[in-house]
Protein backbone atom coordinates (compact mmCIF):
# COMPACT_ATOMS: atom_id res chain seq x y z
CA UNK A 1 0.00 0.00 0.00
CA UNK A 2 1.02 3.64 -0.58
CA UNK A 3 1.16 5.77 2.20
CA UNK A 4 0.56 9.30 1.66
CA UNK A 5 2.44 11.43 4.60
CA UNK A 6 1.72 14.49 2.42
CA UNK A 7 -1.39 16.88 1.59
CA UNK A 8 -2.64 16.73 -2.08
CA UNK A 9 -0.89 20.38 -3.23
CA UNK A 10 0.25 20.04 -6.51
CA UNK A 11 -0.75 16.71 -7.34
CA UNK A 12 -2.77 17.40 -10.52
CA UNK A 13 -0.52 19.86 -11.83
CA UNK A 14 2.42 16.54 -10.85
CA UNK A 15 0.52 13.92 -12.47
CA UNK A 16 -0.60 15.78 -15.61
CA UNK A 17 3.59 16.65 -16.00
CA UNK A 18 4.39 12.73 -15.83
CA UNK A 19 1.66 11.82 -18.02
CA UNK A 20 2.46 14.85 -21.29
CA UNK A 21 6.06 14.01 -20.29
CA UNK A 22 6.00 10.46 -21.13
CA UNK A 23 3.80 11.13 -24.00
CA UNK A 24 6.15 13.71 -25.40
CA UNK A 25 9.43 11.14 -24.73
CA UNK A 26 7.62 8.72 -27.09
CA UNK A 27 6.39 11.31 -29.25
CA UNK A 28 10.16 12.61 -29.81
CA UNK A 29 11.41 9.34 -31.53
CA UNK A 30 8.49 9.41 -33.76
CA UNK A 31 8.75 11.32 -37.56
CA UNK A 32 7.21 13.68 -35.41
CA UNK A 33 9.44 14.56 -33.37
CA UNK A 34 9.51 17.93 -33.72
CA UNK A 35 6.26 18.34 -32.40
CA UNK A 36 6.73 16.56 -29.17
CA UNK A 37 8.37 20.11 -28.11
CA UNK A 38 4.60 21.20 -27.36
CA UNK A 39 3.88 18.54 -24.46
CA UNK A 40 7.47 18.81 -23.18
CA UNK A 41 7.36 22.18 -22.80
CA UNK A 42 3.73 22.36 -21.41
CA UNK A 43 4.98 19.19 -18.49
CA UNK A 44 7.92 21.59 -17.52
CA UNK A 45 5.51 24.08 -17.01
CA UNK A 46 3.15 21.87 -15.15
CA UNK A 47 5.68 20.11 -13.09
CA UNK A 48 7.41 23.52 -12.23
CA UNK A 49 4.16 24.62 -11.14
CA UNK A 50 3.45 21.57 -9.20
CA UNK A 51 6.74 21.43 -7.23
CA UNK A 52 5.82 25.53 -6.12
CA UNK A 53 2.64 24.87 -5.23
CA UNK A 54 3.88 21.37 -3.10
CA UNK A 55 6.77 24.06 -1.50
CA UNK A 56 3.78 26.23 -0.38
CA UNK A 57 1.40 23.87 0.83
CA UNK A 58 3.22 21.35 2.43
CA UNK A 59 3.06 18.40 -0.44
CA UNK A 60 5.02 15.84 -1.66
CA UNK A 61 7.22 17.37 -4.64
CA UNK A 62 8.09 14.14 -6.34
CA UNK A 63 5.52 13.85 -9.09
CA UNK A 64 6.97 17.34 -9.69
CA UNK A 65 10.62 15.83 -9.52
CA UNK A 66 9.85 13.07 -11.75
CA UNK A 67 7.96 14.94 -14.05
CA UNK A 68 10.36 17.39 -15.12
CA UNK A 69 13.23 14.91 -15.79
CA UNK A 70 10.85 13.46 -18.55
CA UNK A 71 10.09 16.08 -19.99
CA UNK A 72 13.52 17.89 -20.01
CA UNK A 73 14.88 14.57 -21.74
CA UNK A 74 11.89 14.91 -24.10
CA UNK A 75 12.33 18.64 -24.77
CA UNK A 76 16.58 17.64 -25.53
CA UNK A 77 15.08 14.90 -27.40
CA UNK A 78 12.97 17.38 -29.39
CA UNK A 79 14.88 19.54 -29.71
CA UNK A 80 17.88 17.38 -31.60
CA UNK A 81 15.19 16.44 -33.76
CA UNK A 82 14.29 20.25 -35.07
CA UNK A 83 17.89 20.95 -34.85
CA UNK A 84 18.64 18.18 -37.89
CA UNK A 85 15.48 19.12 -39.48
CA UNK A 86 16.79 23.00 -39.64
CA UNK A 87 20.21 21.61 -41.22
CA UNK A 88 18.19 19.53 -43.74
CA UNK A 89 16.16 22.56 -44.45
CA UNK A 90 19.53 24.24 -44.87
CA UNK A 91 20.90 21.58 -47.24
CA UNK A 92 18.20 21.57 -49.40
CA UNK A 93 17.58 25.22 -49.66
CA UNK A 94 21.33 25.98 -50.56
CA UNK A 95 20.88 23.10 -53.31
CA UNK A 96 17.87 24.61 -54.70
CA UNK A 97 20.07 27.79 -54.87
CA UNK A 98 22.79 26.16 -56.57
CA UNK A 99 19.82 24.99 -58.76
CA UNK A 100 18.53 28.18 -59.42
CA UNK A 101 22.91 29.08 -60.57
CA UNK A 102 22.36 26.32 -63.14
CA UNK A 103 24.40 23.65 -60.90
CA UNK A 104 26.78 22.17 -62.65
CA UNK A 105 30.78 20.99 -61.69
CA UNK A 106 32.72 19.43 -63.91
CA UNK A 107 35.78 17.75 -62.66
CA UNK A 108 37.92 17.36 -65.54
CA UNK A 109 41.09 15.15 -64.97
CA UNK A 110 44.08 15.23 -67.54
CA UNK A 111 45.68 12.50 -67.61
CA UNK A 112 48.76 11.36 -69.38
CA UNK A 113 48.12 10.41 -72.54
CA UNK A 114 49.59 6.94 -73.49
CA UNK A 115 49.72 4.19 -76.04
CA UNK A 116 46.47 2.23 -75.91
CA UNK A 117 46.88 -1.36 -74.58
CA UNK A 118 44.46 -4.42 -73.45
CA UNK A 119 46.57 -3.96 -70.06
CA UNK A 120 46.03 -0.01 -70.07
CA UNK A 121 42.15 -1.04 -70.70
CA UNK A 122 41.76 -3.66 -68.36
CA UNK A 123 43.33 -1.21 -65.43
CA UNK A 124 41.50 1.69 -66.86
CA UNK A 125 38.31 -0.26 -66.21
CA UNK A 126 38.84 -1.30 -63.00
CA UNK A 127 39.78 1.84 -61.76
CA UNK A 128 36.73 3.69 -63.66
CA UNK A 129 34.60 0.73 -61.31
CA UNK A 130 36.27 1.67 -57.95
CA UNK A 131 35.83 5.41 -58.98
CA UNK A 132 32.32 4.66 -59.91
CA UNK A 133 31.71 2.77 -56.72
CA UNK A 134 33.19 5.70 -54.96
CA UNK A 135 31.35 8.67 -56.31
CA UNK A 136 28.14 5.94 -56.19
CA UNK A 137 28.34 6.30 -52.59
CA UNK A 138 28.37 10.41 -52.62
CA UNK A 139 25.10 10.61 -54.77
CA UNK A 140 22.59 12.05 -52.89
CA UNK A 141 24.53 13.97 -50.15
CA UNK A 142 24.88 17.52 -50.98
CA UNK A 143 27.16 18.99 -49.06
CA UNK A 144 30.31 20.98 -48.50
CA UNK A 145 31.97 18.09 -47.57
CA UNK A 146 30.79 16.28 -51.03
CA UNK A 147 33.00 18.16 -53.79
CA UNK A 148 36.28 17.51 -52.00
CA UNK A 149 35.30 13.59 -51.31
CA UNK A 150 34.69 13.94 -55.17
CA UNK A 151 37.78 15.70 -55.44
CA UNK A 152 39.63 12.98 -53.66
CA UNK A 153 38.42 10.31 -55.15
CA UNK A 154 39.23 11.42 -58.41
CA UNK A 155 42.57 12.10 -57.57
CA UNK A 156 43.05 8.49 -56.14
CA UNK A 157 41.94 7.31 -59.42
CA UNK A 158 43.92 9.37 -61.31
CA UNK A 159 46.94 7.28 -60.12
CA UNK A 160 46.11 4.35 -61.83
CA UNK A 161 44.56 5.60 -64.93
CA UNK A 162 46.84 6.17 -67.70
CA UNK A 163 44.47 7.92 -69.90
CA UNK A 164 41.85 10.92 -69.41
CA UNK A 165 39.09 10.77 -67.44
CA UNK A 166 35.84 12.92 -67.22
CA UNK A 167 33.91 13.38 -63.76
CA UNK A 168 30.38 14.92 -64.49
CA UNK A 169 27.99 15.54 -61.75
CA UNK A 170 25.09 16.94 -62.16
CA UNK A 171 21.65 18.28 -60.29
CA UNK A 172 18.69 16.20 -60.83
CA UNK A 173 15.92 19.17 -61.76
CA UNK A 174 13.09 17.96 -59.37
CA UNK A 175 15.30 16.08 -56.59
CA UNK A 176 17.69 17.34 -54.17
CA UNK A 177 20.04 14.51 -55.07
CA UNK A 178 23.23 14.89 -57.42
CA UNK A 179 23.99 11.99 -60.72
CA UNK A 180 27.60 11.53 -61.02
CA UNK A 181 28.79 10.68 -64.26
CA UNK A 182 32.43 9.33 -65.29
CA UNK A 183 33.39 8.41 -68.67
CA UNK A 184 36.65 8.33 -70.87
CA UNK A 185 37.24 10.90 -73.07
CA UNK B 1 -13.37 15.69 -6.28
CA UNK B 2 -13.39 12.39 -8.21
CA UNK B 3 -9.25 11.85 -8.48
CA UNK B 4 -9.24 12.01 -4.72
CA UNK B 5 -10.43 8.38 -4.26
CA UNK B 6 -7.29 7.02 -6.77
CA UNK B 7 -3.81 6.97 -5.67
CA UNK B 8 -1.46 9.08 -7.75
CA UNK B 9 0.03 5.72 -9.19
CA UNK B 10 -3.26 4.62 -10.16
CA UNK B 11 -3.91 7.56 -12.44
CA UNK B 12 -0.37 8.04 -13.70
CA UNK B 13 -1.41 4.15 -14.63
CA UNK B 14 -4.66 4.31 -16.20
CA UNK B 15 -3.71 7.72 -18.29
CA UNK B 16 -0.25 5.68 -19.70
CA UNK B 17 -2.76 2.88 -20.30
CA UNK B 18 -5.17 4.91 -22.48
CA UNK B 19 -1.95 6.30 -24.10
CA UNK B 20 -0.80 2.95 -24.93
CA UNK B 21 -4.22 1.55 -25.84
CA UNK B 22 -4.25 4.85 -28.16
CA UNK B 23 -0.93 3.80 -30.04
CA UNK B 24 -2.28 0.06 -31.15
CA UNK B 25 -5.82 1.27 -32.02
CA UNK B 26 -3.98 3.78 -34.36
CA UNK B 27 -1.96 1.08 -35.78
CA UNK B 28 -5.01 -1.33 -36.38
CA UNK B 29 -7.06 0.87 -38.30
CA UNK B 30 -5.25 0.51 -41.21
CA UNK B 31 -4.69 -2.08 -43.33
CA UNK B 32 -0.85 -3.90 -44.08
CA UNK B 33 0.98 -1.86 -47.01
CA UNK B 34 1.84 1.49 -48.44
CA UNK B 35 -1.19 3.50 -47.05
CA UNK B 36 -1.34 6.86 -46.45
CA UNK B 37 -1.41 8.01 -42.41
CA UNK B 38 -2.44 10.88 -41.37
CA UNK B 39 1.20 11.56 -39.78
CA UNK B 40 3.41 12.13 -42.39
CA UNK B 41 7.75 12.60 -41.78
CA UNK B 42 8.50 16.00 -41.58
CA UNK B 43 12.06 15.18 -42.72
CA UNK B 44 10.71 13.20 -45.78
CA UNK B 45 8.76 16.23 -46.55
CA UNK B 46 11.42 18.93 -46.04
CA UNK B 47 14.10 16.88 -46.99
CA UNK B 48 13.24 14.35 -48.84
CA UNK B 49 15.60 11.84 -47.26
CA UNK B 50 13.57 9.17 -45.10
CA UNK B 51 14.43 9.48 -41.44
CA UNK B 52 15.15 6.40 -39.02
CA UNK B 53 12.13 6.47 -37.60
CA UNK B 54 9.85 6.32 -40.84
CA UNK B 55 8.15 3.10 -41.55
CA UNK B 56 7.20 3.09 -38.02
CA UNK B 57 3.13 3.27 -38.21
CA UNK B 58 3.15 0.77 -41.40
CA UNK B 59 5.98 -1.33 -39.08
CA UNK B 60 3.36 -1.48 -36.45
CA UNK B 61 0.09 -1.87 -38.31
CA UNK B 62 1.96 -4.91 -40.12
CA UNK B 63 3.57 -6.72 -36.90
CA UNK B 64 -0.29 -6.35 -35.30
CA UNK B 65 -1.41 -8.30 -38.54
CA UNK B 66 1.26 -10.94 -37.80
CA UNK B 67 3.09 -9.99 -40.81
CA UNK B 68 6.20 -9.74 -38.87
CA UNK B 69 8.88 -10.08 -41.57
CA UNK B 70 7.13 -7.26 -43.40
CA UNK B 71 6.61 -5.06 -40.22
CA UNK B 72 10.94 -5.71 -39.96
CA UNK B 73 11.45 -4.07 -43.74
CA UNK B 74 9.38 -0.92 -43.22
CA UNK B 75 11.52 -0.48 -39.72
CA UNK B 76 13.76 -2.56 -37.94
CA UNK B 77 13.59 -0.79 -34.64
CA UNK B 78 9.34 -1.12 -35.16
CA UNK B 79 8.57 -4.65 -33.90
CA UNK B 80 10.59 -3.94 -30.98
CA UNK B 81 9.28 -0.75 -29.70
CA UNK B 82 5.52 -2.73 -30.98
CA UNK B 83 6.62 -5.41 -28.11
CA UNK B 84 7.76 -2.26 -25.59
CA UNK B 85 4.09 -1.00 -25.88
CA UNK B 86 2.21 -4.29 -25.58
CA UNK B 87 4.54 -4.85 -22.65
CA UNK B 88 3.43 -1.93 -21.04
CA UNK B 89 -0.13 -2.55 -21.45
CA UNK B 90 -0.34 -5.46 -19.87
CA UNK B 91 2.31 -3.72 -16.58
CA UNK B 92 0.21 -0.96 -16.19
CA UNK B 93 -2.70 -3.25 -16.18
CA UNK B 94 -1.39 -5.81 -13.76
CA UNK B 95 -0.38 -2.67 -11.82
CA UNK B 96 -3.71 -1.37 -11.78
CA UNK B 97 -5.00 -4.33 -10.32
CA UNK B 98 -2.17 -4.89 -8.11
CA UNK B 99 -2.98 -0.89 -6.35
CA UNK B 100 -6.45 -2.01 -6.39
CA UNK B 101 -5.94 -5.05 -4.18
CA UNK B 102 -3.70 -2.73 -1.92
CA UNK B 103 -0.42 -4.67 -2.73
CA UNK B 104 1.40 -2.17 -4.15
CA UNK B 105 3.89 -1.33 -2.00
CA UNK B 106 6.88 1.37 -2.05
CA UNK B 107 9.27 -1.79 -3.31
CA UNK B 108 6.71 -2.54 -6.03
CA UNK B 109 6.48 1.00 -7.39
CA UNK B 110 10.13 1.38 -7.19
CA UNK B 111 10.57 -1.77 -8.90
CA UNK B 112 8.14 -1.10 -11.91
CA UNK B 113 9.75 2.51 -12.34
CA UNK B 114 12.97 0.92 -12.61
CA UNK B 115 12.13 -1.86 -14.95
CA UNK B 116 10.20 0.18 -17.48
CA UNK B 117 13.16 2.69 -17.36
CA UNK B 118 15.73 -0.36 -18.43
CA UNK B 119 13.74 -1.78 -20.67
CA UNK B 120 12.93 1.53 -22.36
CA UNK B 121 16.47 2.19 -23.08
CA UNK B 122 17.11 -1.43 -23.94
CA UNK B 123 14.52 -1.21 -26.29
CA UNK B 124 14.93 2.29 -27.84
CA UNK B 125 18.89 2.21 -28.43
CA UNK B 126 18.94 0.23 -32.29
CA UNK B 127 16.74 3.62 -32.88
CA UNK B 128 18.97 6.11 -30.86
CA UNK B 129 22.25 4.39 -32.68
CA UNK B 130 20.76 4.73 -35.87
CA UNK B 131 19.67 8.37 -35.45
CA UNK B 132 22.53 8.78 -34.19
CA UNK B 133 24.75 7.52 -37.14
CA UNK B 134 22.03 9.21 -39.38
CA UNK B 135 23.00 12.75 -37.83
CA UNK B 136 26.51 11.77 -38.00
CA UNK B 137 25.88 11.13 -42.32
CA UNK B 138 24.06 14.30 -42.50
CA UNK B 139 26.80 16.71 -40.65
Amino acid sequence: MLHQQYNTAGRTLGILGIVLGGIALFMSFTCIGYLALIPSVSAIVLSILSMRQAREYNGNKNLGVAALVISIVATVIALIWLAVLGSATFWKHALENKKGDNFKIELKADLDDEDESSDDDIEFNEALKDLEEELGDLEGIVDSATSDKIIKAVKKAKKSMPKRIEVKITSESDSDTIVIETRRE
Amino acid sequence: MILNKYSNYQIINFSFLVVLFFIVFYSLVFSVGDVDYPVSCAFKSVAGIECPSCGMSRSFTAALHGNFKLAYSYNNSGVWILVFVLTQIVARAFMLFIERKKRATSLVVKLDVTLSVLFFIIIFLPLILNWVSFINRLL
